[in-house]
């Protein structure tokens, strides 16, 4: 059956996904993530297996060369508190988890590389036990790609798209104030409407665009072989990701419900901006296309 | 080893530039397959004869296939392997899994060197692609010298770093801000830079422009010959410029720069002052936008970003070279930007300092005397004070600019 992973921030909260949609909570390390930090790791994974669901940790950096003891203690303590799983970006985690013989699994997670059903195919061949396609392809190539990978890969559905990874600070380097610049900052291109969040930690930062959101297809993407569905609702809080599992569940039921779903969620929330997982387009590859 | 010094050409003209200026090694991109999709990029017939020509210099040719493909781009990709495994390319650079596997498959007598786009900036990222048999890895440029210093102790995987040129303002290939704003997808040629756009910064409600500028992504270029000598040391198997899109004379000025202060190196076993700062003033020739050391020092937030961007490129480099007359010391030169009678110019030739000189007189083709030189491409002649060929280059002397 088609997993459903969700952002949660705050430990306090599993409980209160116990009647959710989900069925597996991400969670994460500030050290190790792009995410704030849960406070205590183990707590979540007991917490989550209490209401019988996953926990997967987010392990989403590039990790730097004086980095890798540390993180390999930190892939062991995954193991000792039987984590169900993480998501990582960076390939040397692969070959880490490898090295460490981990029980959990690993969801290889590059955001922006894997555009084609080949590559996949390269990583399964590899051990790679799941991996989750790129958001930036048109959804009948992610289908492709699911059909004939079928039940290995995970895609994102709801929640801001990351367009930008950097080590650079570039709050801190603006301000010229070297501070942690986690909540709540927005960039806004001089000539856009758009605000696009941006978070920066002492290991860099992270530049989200607008909301992505499959309501109206959702139905139709359960019918299709994926592993698993994310909705990484990174910028929000839990109370909302509660909300938009629901919608979630109430899309499942069939287009119309999931039209009828959108329409909330575009009522409820009128400030957002939102892009339909099904509108992303073919992109150009040169100016002169454009 | 010997350390190899790796350029771009973004055509037949600028490979011929890198190779006769020094450069090890060559890289450019096919029609197909290849990030840079604006610059010329090079037919399979430019290929082989590319190819013959780096050859027949002694020095390496690397293709680019480093888009991040879809589905549709591995349509015709095996024949094109085996096209270039035919001419005798000696590898390409890729950014996908499914490729190195295929050219290993398909065309074994290549080399694979893994993109800067993997942005591979650890050893256990290095081990990965060593066990897909990786001859080589293009590492991140966020990689500091520390950093790297620790990396090449630990592994046996080739290392090539970049040492010159324009940075990514993110991880190379985790990037899609060209996606979301333009549409041009930045991981397949289409980049539209839009990270050196201007953005207003906001915290909720609050506006926290500065009065001065606003924020923007953009990086400066690299320019790392500071730490170049410390590079050297590590014994990494290649340097590498980057810019597939600049000019001939840009080509040849970084290209010079840095062959001398490695050459320094490789016969002395370290760069004097003055070599660096010779070195220092020949780089400096091609490079029209401030640089800093990229991170080799670690990062700092101080240094790196790029406020107001500049729009407008250096104008020093005034002409080529079309033809020389040795019995009159003439050349005929094709104007490319505007200088004037009485302005000192320089003539830029491989392997060799500038050799200076004053325009006292320079003719049109007709005979007639010209005091301005403002309409490129036109056909002047003047007199040289050294010998000057197809490759050398006149440049204003950058005090007078």
């Amino acid at each position: 059956m088609t997993q459903i992973l969700v952002t949660v921030r705050n430990r306090e909260n599993i409980s209160r996904f116990a009647d959710s949609y989900a069925d597996g909570f991400i969670m994460a390390d500030r050290q190790f993530s792009s995410s704030p930090d849960c406070n205590d790791l183990k707590e979540c994974v007991r917490q989550a297996h209490l209401i019988s669901r996953n926990l997967f940790v987010r392990c989403d950096r590039l990790y730097e060369q004086q980095e890798l003891p540390e993180l390999r203690q930190f892939l062991k303590m995954i193991d000792e508190i039987k984590a169900d799983g993480i998501i990582y970006s960076d390939i040397g985690v692969f070959k880490l988890m490898g090295e460490l013989g981990v029980s959990y699994r690993g969801i290889y997670a590059p955001e922006t590389l894997l555009t084609n059903y080949y590559d996949i195919e390269d990583l399964k061949n590899d051990g790679v036990d799941s991996c989750i396609i790129s958001k930036d392809i048109p959804l009948q190539d992610v289908y492709d790609i699911a059909e004939k990978c079928p039940d290995y890969c995970y895609i994102r559905i709801h929640g801001p798209v990351l367009i930008a990874y950097s080590r650079r600070r570039y709050i801190s380097s603006y301000l010229q104030k070297e501070d942690e610049y986690t909540e709540g900052y927005f960039l806004q291109e001089e000539t856009r409407k758009t605000l696009l969040p941006i978070i920066e930690k002492k290991e860099g930062s992270w530049l989200y665009g607008t909301v992505l959101q499959s309501l109206s297809v959702f139905s139709e993407m359960l019918q299709k072989p994926f592993e698993g569905f994310i909705i990484d609702n990174i910028c929000e809080d839990d109370e909302q990701t509660l909300r938009i599992l629901d919608l979630y569940k109430e899309a499942a039921l069939g287009k119309q419900q999931g039209t009828v779903a959108l329409r909330k969620l575009l009522s409820e929330n009128g400030d957002k901006e939102y892009t339909a997982i099904e509108d992303v387009r073919k992109t150009w590859l040169d100016k002169e296309q454009a | 080893m010997k350390t190899e010094l790796l350029a771009p050409a973004g055509d037949m003209a600028r490979l011929k530039t890198a190779i006769i200026y020094g450069a090890d090694a060559v890289y450019f991109g096919g029609k197909q397959f290849s990030l840079r999709s604006r610059a010329s990029n090079f037919t399979l017939e430019d290929i082989r004869e590319a190819v013959e020509f780096a050859h027949g210099y002694g020095r390496r040719v690397y293709v680019t296939v480093n888009i991040i493909p879809h589905n549709d781009d591995f349509n015709g990709l095996e024949e094109y392997l085996k096209k270039l495994e035919e001419f005798g390319v000696d590898a390409i650079i890729c950014a996908s899994q499914a490729i190195l596997t295929l050219c290993k498959r398909v065309a074994p007598e290549m080399e694979v060197h893994i993109s800067t786009q993997q942005t591979t900036i650890n050893t256990r990222a290095l081990s990965y692609w060593k066990d897909k048999n990786a001859d080589r890895v293009v590492l991140g440029r966020e990689v500091n010298l520390k950093q790297l210093e620790e990396i090449m102790g630990k592994t046996d995987v080739p290392i090539e770093v970049f040492i010159h040129g324009g940075m990514c303002a993110n991880y190379s290939g985790r990037c899609t801000i060209s996606n979301l704003l333009t549409n041009r997808d930045a991981n397949r040629g289409g980049c539209a830079h839009s990270c050196r756009w201007d953005y207003h910064l906001w915290h909720d409600e609050e506006l926290l422009d500065r009065d001065d500028y606003l924020l923007s992504l953009g990086s400066r270029d690299m320019c790392a010959a500071e730490y170049l000598e410390d590079i050297l040391k590590l014994d990494v198997a290649s340097l590498k410029i980057e810019g597939r899109m600049k000019t001939a004379f840009y080509i040849a000025s970084i290209v010079r720069g840095y062959r001398y202060l490695i050459d320094c190196y490789q016969k002395q076993g370290y760069i004097s002052d003055r070599q660096k700062e010779k070195g220092w003033e020949m780089l400096m020739l091609g490079t029209n936008r401030e640089v800093f050391a990229g991170f080799y020092p670690g990062f700092d937030i101080s240094k790196g970003q790029l406020y107001n961007f500049p729009t407008t490129a250096s104008q020093n480099f005034v002409a080529n070279v079309v033809s020389y007359d040795r019995d009159s010391s003439e050349a005929v030169i094709e104007v490319r930007n505007h200088f004037e009678k009485g302005d000192t110019l320089a003539v830029m030739n491989p392997y060799q300092e500038d050799v200076t000189f004053i325009v006292d007189k320079m003719t049109d083709t007709d005979g007639e005397e010209v005091a301005v030189a403002n309409r490129p491409l036109q056909l002047l002649r003047i007199k040289v004070p050294v010998e000057v060929n197809e490759y050398t280059f006149v440049h204003l002397v950058k005090e007078q600019l």
